[in-house]
């Protein structure tokens, strides 16, 4: 399977999860609804601006779309909602909360994994 | 995932003022939610959202530790936003197996077994009914008819909307259809004559935020875990403006 195949597998399944029409993930990323289903058969390729913004709404890393079947393995992500009850300006925000939220976790890890190297340091 | 279920609503009653307990509030008293929510670290962001949307929660499970998120649509009136965080709080800390969802709050719908709990959980956590009995003077009780003036007191001091504490006055029998029809009626207008802000009734200052994102980052930028870079990155992911921050120079007097 190609890179743009396992992206755009991943996109379908993450859009289905949401219970998100093609035509609504296309209102979304501001492109035509037939391109999103180029991306989701791979027959054509997702600009990496497109990648992030997917990523965010998804609530993922950007490179958890390159990996194959992403959705099956991301247990977080299982967002009950129905995106169809909610305009783009939401979905754009819900987007941004999500990569607080990934942020936040991140600079947790970070400052964990810091504190420890100290210590580790301080002690040597 | 196990079953969701419908909780009876004295269930939910004893929960909410459990759980009231468990944050050193006594059933009587009101609770400042923002500050709450900073006290128990969760991350809450303030945001103009649709009509369809009031609330969302995340929780996360990570290396032994829980990690809670709450966006709330800051284009409601801050009496509903209210109603929405104690929403919210029943997902993050009282359902089980929770790890997130988009709330329209309020509907009380049967049908949505957590929802429905949510909301039932969020009336007697924001105002438990000893709170409200012990606000309402006895003469007023005695006579049962509860005046605008004390209607006003009690929203306020517990920054609710009219229609939830409306709500809750005839839930306990203390009003009438009649008199609820008649006190839901030119509320802004009432609140001022009585010299009441009408800051509950309107919608809140829109990209506000509570929580210790901004300092976990500034630590992160100190000691020198993050790049000068990486650190406007991550503020601006907030919604801060960065043209508003100056990591070189102190503040001007």
């Amino acid at each position: 399977m190609t890179e743009d195949h396992i992206i755009g597998n991943n996109i379908r399944q993450f859009r289905e999860r949401l219970e998100m029409s093609q035509q609504e993930l296309a209102g979304f990323l501001g492109v035509t609804t037939p391109l999103i289903s180029y991306y989701e058969t791979g027959s054509r390729s997702v600009p990496t601006d497109k990648i992030d913004k997917l990523a965010s709404l998804f609530g993922v890393d950007a490179y958890d779309l390159f990996e194959e079947n992403a959705a099956h393995h991301t247990a977080n992500t299982a967002f009950a909602f129905r995106a169809s009850e909610l305009v783009n300006s939401d979905l754009e925000q819900i987007a941004q909360f999500r990569k607080v939220v990934k942020n936040y976790i991140n600079m947790k890890t970070l400052l964990q994994r810091g504190q420890t190297e100290e210590r580790e340091g301080s002690g040597s | 995932m196990a079953k969701q279920k419908k909780e009876k609503v004295q269930v939910l009653e004893q929960k909410a003022i459990l759980q009231r307990q468990k944050w050193n509030y006594h059933s009587t008293e009101p609770i400042q939610l923002k500050k709450l929510l900073f006290e128990i670290g969760v991350v809450a962001l303030f945001r103009p959202m649709s009509l369809q949307f009031s609330g969302m929660a995340i929780r996360i499970r990570k290396g032994g530790e829980t990690f809670r998120f709450m966006m709330i649509n800051s284009d409601m009136p801050v009496g509903r936003q209210n109603f929405t965080i104690c929403h919210e709080l029943y997902h993050l800390y009282v359902q089980e197996n929770f790890e997130t969802r988009i709330c329209k709050v309020g509907s009380f719908d049967k049908k949505d077994p957590e929802e429905y709990n949510a909301d039932t959980f969020a009336v007697h956590f924001l105002l438990p009914a000893e709170a409200l009995l012990t606000r309402i003077p006895a003469q007023e009780l005695d006579n049962r008819s509860i005046s605008l003036s004390t209607i006003l007191r009690i929203e306020h001091l517990f920054e609710c909307s009219r229609e939830f504490l409306l709500i809750r006055l005839k839930e306990l029998n203390l009003i009438t259809d009649q008199e609820r029809e008649q006190f839901q009626k030119s509320v802004k207008s009432t609140a001022q004559r009585y010299g009441f802000p009408p800051y509950l009734y309107t919608k809140s200052a829109a990209e506000s935020v509570v929580g210790d994102y901004a300092s976990l980052a500034n630590d992160l930028f100190d000691s020198e875990l993050v790049s000068e870079n990486h650190y406007y990155s991550l503020m601006e992911d907030l919604g801060f403006d960065l043209s508003e921050i100056d990591l070189q120079e102190d503040e001007a007097e």
